[in-house]
């Protein structure tokens, strides 16, 4: 299988605090990827690498079989971006912006943006700076589509858009990237929207890799677990193979693990900590991946 | 894709280079009216003598020294507060053109707009003074703006390099650098005053080039 | 490549505004002002005596003998120069040898010049006004035109902005018929009306000839000097005195001074060396100052930390002379100090009108302050470019504020 994208010990201090350690990641040709975490867990400073903004204290990140701080322009052409912010010229109107990126890339496709753009409803002299956060959504994801490139990184696409755009990008997308087997990276906050579009995710937690796995069987392994045990307080601690993470409400224990409950009753009577009344609470993927993450 | 950047500076620029444009015209204008105003009222030797012996002149045309200063930041600023706001340089180091030929081109264009200003406003002086003056008197005044136009195209260079870079901290440093750099052009006080011109020139010839390490520094992150 | 390179461009620009702005800054700072002393010659005493500004704004009055005087008794040593507050005080004495002292007689007897740096060929528009010689009215009137003088002489009219091809006609037979030829090449003039009567131009030639032109009556009266041709003349100057002594003075390239005198333009050559060469005129560097007073003729030449001060008779032989030295600027603490922190320097002043962008190397003090900005960068940062070092090297102090300001990426 390809690698569209390759990530090897991927390291970053900022002065001396450690944000990014040994990330190693890979994304196939035709699928769509997810990073997800909270803020401050890395997300932004891995997506900046990528996007050839930050060089990396140490460690590689291919992008096209180059490093991405310096790809050549050839490789950028086959690299559609999605800033933070859905960034874009907002001094141009929507017709000077499809006429200026039109002329860097030889496969532009105007229909794909005049489609997109045909369905705001806005007179083509109509400024960027002028549109709404969805509007400009689209201008951007119109530019992209048209520049029709291999591989799209897409920086937190959701921020600032109101649930009907957002569905709207997503459709798009999907649309887009599945009829012409292309390459999506993406990093989101909202979980459900990732949920629908991605085939794999990783989930980054502090200074670590939490998850790699489809999401899908992200929410069909990891389950919830409460029991009231006034005295278990305290005994039971995070490991990485029986418990994920655990909270402590008053008397009221919750367990959050990739074990059955089958293994999870065995595990805490090795504890000694007897839990008769312990069952399993189904969770959305939301709650999963804060039950994954930390409330904090 | 030069043409598309000359589009994308273009689009930024066109209300200054318009703007500047008039505004050099009404000057020249203005300094018709002065000059017959002062020969009218001095008379003419006399207004001459004052031209010759206490550099009246230079004093009038102010607008010569201040117009290429006022279009060379307007233009840094224009150009490339956009860009920089929001990190919306991002946009430009994406696209399929190395980030050297795109900021040596930004700069250049932006410079190309700015000659063409100072080359007008040279030509209308020229023309303005051709009409009361002698050709000895001409040729002191249009050497004397030289170093005026040098301080333009100075502070356009050392603007943009300065709004390319991201850390104020370097912004700082360099503002102290630019003044220190422009302030060299505005030395003299009677006509024709500068020797070794070409030092000068050749100062600010190789300005240009400070943009690379500015945009150098974003791509990697540096701040 | 263009990256580092862009960087040492940078740097390059730092090191440029440094070397413009620190030295003159640490001078500022540290230097303190000498206050030149006056020098002058008492014709009472015989004798050169010294006014020099002294602590708490006081001035201290003596000779070069060592006498010291109060401000009333050093005034009336030098009834030539302070013959004003002398008569207000009711102290001028009524004879110095022989000579009457009324403040209108010693007006009339004395002349004075001087040759600054900046007087020589400053920078100017080629253009000159050419007075009646001998006006209809009291006084001298500005012309109706001026004039251009190269290949050949053009008046112009400044109304039209145009040529009077006449009266240029008229002058370029004139200055033809008297054997000039052109181009022109010193032209000399003062161009004032605030004169009691006008001596026209002094003009020298393409073969170094010097003609006398005027206008009297409209018409050009153009005369050929003998003054000699292989004068090498740098500049001429020229005032109007009712003295009548001389026309003016002529500075050539080998720092001599001529008196230009009447009526036959005869060249009296002041004295402008002496036995000691660092106090030989320069013109570049020094002034010089021509005093003539009714009973002899003073001669300073001011540089850097000295007052050379000769005193001629009426005959322009020389009767005195005194030296009087300070510490020049270069010798000065702060201007030591300096030349050890800075390798160089860059400044656009120059004694001369210009504006010049200049650099003075302080050879060996300045390798100090190289070596201890290498040693500084090597010691409290390391892992560089060699090319830092190499630009500490040669620039000091300026580059290592370059380098340590601007961290290279990579």
């Amino acid at each position: 299988m390809e690698h569209i994208i390759e990530c090897k010990n991927l390291t970053h201090y900022y002065g001396d605090k450690l944000v990014l350690n040994n990330l190693n990641l890979q994304v196939e040709k035709g699928r769509i990827f997810g990073i997800l975490g909270k803020n401050g867990m890395g997300k932004t400073t891995t997506i900046n690498i990528l996007m050839g903004f930050l060089r990396p204290t140490s460690g590689q990140c291919l992008v096209f079989g180059e490093e991405s701080h310096k790809l050549s322009p050839l490789t950028r052409q086959n690299i559609g971006l999605l800033h933070e912010g859905h960034l874009a010229y907002d001094f141009m109107t929507i017709k000077q912006v499809e006429k200026f990126y039109s002329q860097f890339f030889p496969n532009w496709k105007p229909d794909y943006y005049w489609n997109l753009i045909g369905k705001l409803g806005l007179a083509d002299n109509h400024k960027i700076r002028n549109m709404s956060c969805g509007q400009r959504s689209q201008v951007v994801l119109g530019l992209i589509f048209a520049q029709d490139p291999e591989l799209l990184i897409l920086d937190d696409y959701s921020m600032g858009l109101d649930p009907g755009y957002r569905a709207l990008f997503i459709d798009y997308l999907q649309e887009h990237v599945r009829e012409k087997n292309k390459t999506v990276f993406l990093t989101s906050h909202i979980i459900q929207d990732v949920e629908k579009v991605v085939d794999d995710t990783i989930i980054m937690g502090y200074q670590k890799l939490l998850l790699k796995m489809p999401l899908a069987t992200l929410k069909k392994s990891f389950h919830r677990f409460e029991f009231r045990n006034q005295r278990a307080i305290s005994a039971i601690h995070v490991d990485d193979e029986n418990v994920t993470n655990v909270e402590y409400v008053n008397d009221k224990i919750t367990l959050y693990s990739f074990k059955s409950l089958k293994d999870i009753k065995v595990y805490l009577k090795t504890l000694g900590i007897p839990a008769d009344d312990i069952t399993e609470i189904p969770m959305s993927l939301e709650e999963a991946f804060i039950g994954l993450t930390g409330k904090y | 894709m030069l043409k598309a950047l000359l589009y994308k500076e273009w689009i930024k620029l066109r209300w200054a280079v318009i703007a500047i444009a008039v505004l050099t015209v009404l000057s020249l204008a203005y300094s018709i009216g002065m000059i017959n105003y002062y020969i009218e009222f001095q008379g003419a030797l006399r207004n001459w003598m004052f031209v010759i012996s206490k550099s009246l002149l230079l004093r009038n045309i102010i607008f010569v020294k201040v117009l290429p200063l006022i279009t060379g930041l307007a233009f840094a600023l224009l150009q490339f507060v956009p860009e920089m706001a929001r990190n919306r340089m991002r946009l430009s180091y994406h696209l399929p053109i190395s980030e050297k030929k795109l900021l040596l081109s930004s700069v250049g264009i932006g410079f190309m707009f700015l000659l063409a200003e100072i080359v007008f406003l040279f030509f209308g002086l020229w023309l303005v003074i051709s009409l009361s003056y002698p050709v000895e008197i001409i040729q002191k005044i249009l050497i004397s703006t030289i170093p005026w136009f040098l301080g333009g195209s100075a502070i356009y260079f050392l603007t943009s390099f300065i709004i390319l870079e991201s850390s104020w901290f370097y912004r700082i440093v360099y503002g102290i650098i630019a003044y220190g750099l422009i302030e060299l052009n505005f030395r003299a006080s009677v006509y024709d005053q500068y020797q070794l011109l070409w030092i000068l020139v050749l100062i600010v010839a190789v300005m240009p080039l400070t943009v690379l390490f500015s945009g150098h520094r974003f791509r990697r992150g540096t701040k | 490549m263009l990256n580092k390179l862009s960087r040492y461009i940078i740097i390059g620009l730092i090191v440029i505004v440094a070397a413009l702005y620190l030295p003159d800054f640490f001078s500022m700072l540290f230097d303190k002002k000498v206050n030149k002393p006056r020098l002058d010659y008492s014709a009472v005493i015989d004798e050169f005596v010294i006014a020099r500004a002294a602590k708490m704004k006081k001035t201290e009055y003596r000779d070069i003998n060592g006498n010291t005087y109060s401000e009333r008794e050093f005034f009336k040593l030098l009834p030539f120069t302070y013959y004003a507050s002398l008569e207000k005080w009711q102290e001028l004495m009524p004879e110095l040898k022989g000579f009457k002292l009324t403040p209108r007689n010693i007006r009339k007897n004395s002349q004075f010049f001087s040759i600054k740096t900046k007087y020589i060929d400053p920078p100017s528009v080629p253009l000159y006004m050419m007075f009646e010689a001998e006006p209809k009215y009291a006084q001298l009137s500005i012309p109706d035109d001026v004039f251009r003088l190269n290949t050949k002489i053009e008046f112009i009219d400044p109304v039209s902005n145009s040529v009077i091809d006449e009266k240029s006609t008229r002058f370029q037979k004139a200055m033809l018929d008297a054997g000039f030829i052109f181009p022109a090449d010193v032209i000399a003039s003062n161009p004032t009306n605030r004169k009691p009567f006008d001596e026209g131009f002094f003009i020298s030639d393409a073969q170094g000839y010097v003609f006398q032109l005027k206008m009297i009556k409209d018409e050009a009266v153009c005369v050929k000097t003998d003054i000699d041709p292989n004068l090498n003349i740098r500049q001429i100057f020229v005032k109007e005195n009712l003295r009548k002594e001389f026309y003016g003075w002529i500075l050539t390239q080998n720092n001599e001074v001529y008196l230009i005198t009447y009526d036959k333009y005869e060249l009296v050559q002041l004295p402008s060396t002496c036995s000691e060469e660092q106090y030989n005129y320069n013109a570049d560097e020094m002034s010089y100052r021509f005093f003539t007073y009714p009973i002899n003729k003073h001669i300073q030449i001011h540089g850097d930390g000295f007052i050379k001060m000769m005193v001629l008779d009426n005959d322009f032989q020389p009767i005195a002379e005194h030296l009087e030295t300070w510490i020049p600027y270069a010798e000065r603490p702060a201007s030591l100090v300096k030349q050890f922190i800075f390798p160089f320097e860059l400044f656009t002043y120059m004694p001369s009108k210009y504006v010049k962008l200049q650099i003075e190397f302080f050879w060996w003090q300045g390798l100090i302050g190289i070596g201890v900005s290498l040693l500084a960068l090597v010691l409290f940062s390391r892992k560089r470019p060699w090319f830092d070092y190499v630009i500490v090297l040669f620039t000091g102090v300026f580059g290592l504020i370059g380098v340590l300001l601007i961290k290279p990426e990579d």
